[in-house]
């Protein structure tokens, strides 16, 4: 039999190549993007041709669910960012300091103290600002603080967030010996049981985005709020970020890290 | 034979890479052993994950494309038996992987780029650590022009008649190894350095990720790819039989050629940013790319058969023990697809998107790419160096039992230390943590695995130091005239072949094609959408 000229050769073998990695692909490309995504339930695309965009990789288009209606069934309003309320002119601190007047009988006249209490001073200015509007709204529930919050309106919730978060701290008022050496779960978290470090959010980090800072608050204050976050009596924590964690603390563990907390 | 300025050449190329390896190879084991029971934690993990970075780097970026680059002009010479065009080019070319090398690694012991050789994005490391990676990319795209202008040399004298075996392969990996960095020098130029200048200030990591996935695919076949030249070409000559087919070899290099980087979405499963319709169209071409393993694994087999029975060997399984078994290439060869298969295994199963869920970034996914990368293709760089050392020093290596120890140790070392790892994996201990209190019950479990594993590393270190040893070891101190170096001769020796078997255009084509059908979408989809960038993070001392 004569041999092929090599120019057949290179048609056929070329031919069969493309064709080859053609089939293949089409194949693959109509079961990954037409049988597969049309076929799946569950899916919130809408229509054939969006079944297709999504699996694609096109973003759908956001559908947000339904929030529930109560206060009580949402855990907040807001989201805090640490840029979130602009710089604070002199005026707003000012405002914010005679609002304060009447906030120094629990809170003192330095923002801080050594009862149940939380410090005020130094904390950042978006925090103050959600718990209070979440005190307003009822999504925190505390029998003093609510009234309080009650009467302020948004512009004087601003102002004492401007006051406080510029109030210099004086701390630690509580000297606590053992508070030197970060305990595991501050540095580590408890990986197995899904906490993640304290420090990891609570860190010593002065551009915190969106969590308290917890330096020089009181025992009681610390303990109490991680015991109300794990038995979900506190529940303005948006993605239940704190609750998760609070959930798998022991008591030991309360005490421990507030105790850390509480003497730097 | 090798002229004298390219021998010189070569061995430089092989021993930075050597000495990178050894280096790298320490590192990974303090690595194991800061992470395992064995000792106190030592509460730093900034340490941990400097090591992390540097041996990745070495090992991924710096120890095997030297390796290719010196078997590269070495095959130039050898096979197409003409001298390497380009020495000055060459040299260059060297010495920016060296000042690459020098350069990214500062930073990583300073603890400026402790990004891990995969970059994560948005985590932002020094600047210098991408730009010697850069340089190093760089340095390798003068080896693959070199290659490419060299046979373009070649054929001219030669015209239709087929080209050498070696320098086909060889050439195929180069134009691999020049697409598939594109990926990476993409994120790196535009995206990631710019971050790290401080002109900007945000990153599109999804759109990032999806650049190296290009590169991070590929990538390990370029790695592959002196392996399984060493596998067609040196194996049949070195036991003494012959190659059972050229014309499946061709075909197995093509195949890589075409299907090793449209790919690398296989990376990035459980990446959000990529459709699921993508992600299957990769995980089908990625099964593709399994048919040249299976080819060769058929090829390699059959043609280790005729020398089994070429030596006097009989019966369907007998003819076995006839083999040369005394000869380093032989066991290399065997503990190399002993290697692969378990290694290959492991990689069908991450293949597949939903067994990936389950170990995905578990330490499943890093015994699998040391029990592959590490185990069945550095043999086979041992193993080559080990083939041609004598012609490159013009000395014999003397210790030869100790080759075949040295071997051994490797492969054993390499099972010991991947198996277990393996199964901590599928325990759900996950990948680059630095620290495990393996007190907490939970996972006590882990502890008896890693201290394992910890043991087969020590045993692969003795195997690394054993290769020094052995290459230093030439007998005399002058040069001798060493037999003509030839390659394996195939049953069939090619006379006439189809001009896509002697020629890259076809492949290149599909290759960019495929390219562009499987890594189009997404990339102009991220371009265009507006809100896919995230601040970026940069790491190091506090600012």
């Amino acid at each position: 039999m004569t041999p092929l000229p090599s120019s057949v050769k290179k048609n056929r073998l070329t031919a069969i190549s493309v064709g080859v990695v053609l089939a293949v692909g089409s194949v693959a490309a109509g079961i990954g993007f037409v049988w597969i995504p049309t076929s799946q339930n569950g899916s919130t695309a809408t229509g054939f041709f969006d079944a297709i965009c999504s699996a694609a990789g096109v973003p759908l288009a956001y559908r947000p669910l339904k929030l529930a209606a109560t206060a009580t069934n949402r855990p907040s309003d807001i989201m805090t960012a640490n840029w979130a309320l602009g710089t604070h002119d002199d005026k707003e601190i000012a405002r914010g300091a005679a609002l304060a007047m009447s906030c120094t009988a629990c809170h003192i006249a330095h923002g801080t103290n050594a009862t149940a209490f939380p410090n005020l001073a130094g904390q950042v200015d978006a925090v103050i600002y959600k718990q209070l509007n979440d005190f307003k709204a009822g999504h925190r529930i505390n029998p003093i603080m609510q009234p309080i919050a009650m009467s302020l309106d948004d512009r004087s919730m601003r102002d004492l967030a401007a006051y406080y978060a510029d109030l210099p701290r004086t701390y630690p008022l509580q000297a606590i010996e053992d508070s030197l050496q970060p305990p595991a779960l501050v540095r580590n978290g408890a990986p197995m049981r899904g906490v993640a470090a304290c420090a990891s959010c609570h860190g010593d980090s002065k551009n915190s985005a969106f969590t308290p800072r917890l330096d020089g608050m009181p025992v009681e204050y610390l303990t109490t709020q991680l015991t109300n976050f794990s038995h979900a009596e506190r529940h303005n924590d948006i993605n239940q970020q704190m609750r998760n964690v609070a959930r798998h603390l022991s008591a030991t563990d309360i005490v421990d890290v507030s105790r850390f907390y509480a003497g730097r | 034979m090798f002229s004298e300025p390219s021998r010189r050449l070569i061995l430089a190329h092989f021993w930075v890479a050597f000495i990178a390896f050894l280096a790298a190879l320490f590192l990974g084991e303090w690595q194991m052993f800061m992470r395992s029971p064995l000792t106190a934690w030592i509460s730093n993990p900034d340490w941990y994950y400097r090591s992390v970075t540097a041996h990745g780097s070495a090992m991924g970026y710096v120890f095997p494309t030297l390796v290719s680059m010196g078997f590269g002009y070495a095959i130039i010479e050898l096979s197409l038996k003409q001298t390497l065009i380009g020495h000055r080019w060459a040299w260059a070319g060297l010495a920016m992987v060296v000042a690459g090398t020098v350069t990214a690694m500062l930073p990583v012991s300073m603890g400026l780029a402790s990004v891990l050789y995969t970059f994560y994005p948005p985590i932002i490391g020094n600047v210098f650590y991408y730009l010697g990676i850069v340089l190093v990319v760089l340095g390798s795209w003068i080896w693959v022009a070199l290659m490419v202008i060299n046979l373009r040399a070649w054929k001219k004298r030669h015209g239709a008649i087929p080209i050498p075996l070696p320098m086909f392969a060889s050439v195929a990996s180069a134009y691999l190894w020049g697409w598939t960095s594109i990926g990476a020098t993409i994120e790196i130029l535009f995206q990631i350095l710019p971050a790290a200048f401080g002109w900007s200030t945000t990153i599109d990591a999804g759109l990032a990720r999806i650049f190296f996935s290009w590169t991070l695919h590929a990538i390990v076949y370029f790695w592959l790819m002196p392996a399984y030249i060493a596998f067609y070409t040196l194996l049949p000559r070195a036991i003494g039989g012959r190659l059972y087919s050229d014309v499946m070899a061709r075909l197995s290099f093509v195949l890589f050629l075409v299907f090793s980087m449209p790919i690398g979405m296989h990376h990035l499963f459980q990446d959000p940013q990529v459709g699921a319709g993508i992600k299957f169209l990769h995980a089908v071409f990625t099964a593709m790319v399994s048919i040249p393993t299976l080819l060769t694994i058929f090829t390699i087999c059959a043609s280790v058969e005729i020398a089994g029975r070429l030596r006097g060997g009989t019966g369907l399984f007998s003819w076995i023990s006839a083999l040369p078994w005394k000869n380093p290439m032989m066991l290399a060869v065997t503990f190399s697809f002993i290697l692969l298969g378990f290694g290959g295994a492991g990689g069908l199963i991450n293949m597949s998107n939903q067994l990936d869920f389950v170990v995905h970034n578990t330490q499943w996914i890093t015994g699998h790419f040391h029990l592959i990368f590490g185990g069945a293709i550095v043999i086979m760089y041992f193993a080559l160096a080990y083939d041609l050392w004598p012609h490159l020093t013009g000395r014999e290596l003397i210790l030869g039992r100790m080759m075949r120890t040295q071997l051994w140790l490797w492969f054993i070392g390499m099972i010991v230390m991947t198996f277990p790892w393996h199964l901590t994996g599928i325990m759900g201990m996950p990948r680059r943590m630095a620290y495990f209190d393996y007190a907490d019950p939970a996972l006590a479990a882990l502890a008896l695995p890693v201290i394992m594993s910890v043991i087969g590393g020590l045993l692969l270190v003795l195997s690394g130091c054993l290769f020094m040893w052995i290459l230093l070891n030439v007998k005399g101190s002058e040069q001798k005239a060493m037999p003509e170096f030839c390659f394996s001769a195939a049953v069939h020796p090619p006379t006439h072949l189809p001009v896509a078997l002697n020629g890259f255009t076809l492949w290149l084509a599909l290759m960019i094609g495929l390219t562009i059908t499987n890594y189009g979408f997404p990339i102009v989809q991220l371009l265009r959408l507006g809100q896919t960038s995230v601040p970026a993070i940069h790491v190091g001392p506090p600012r």
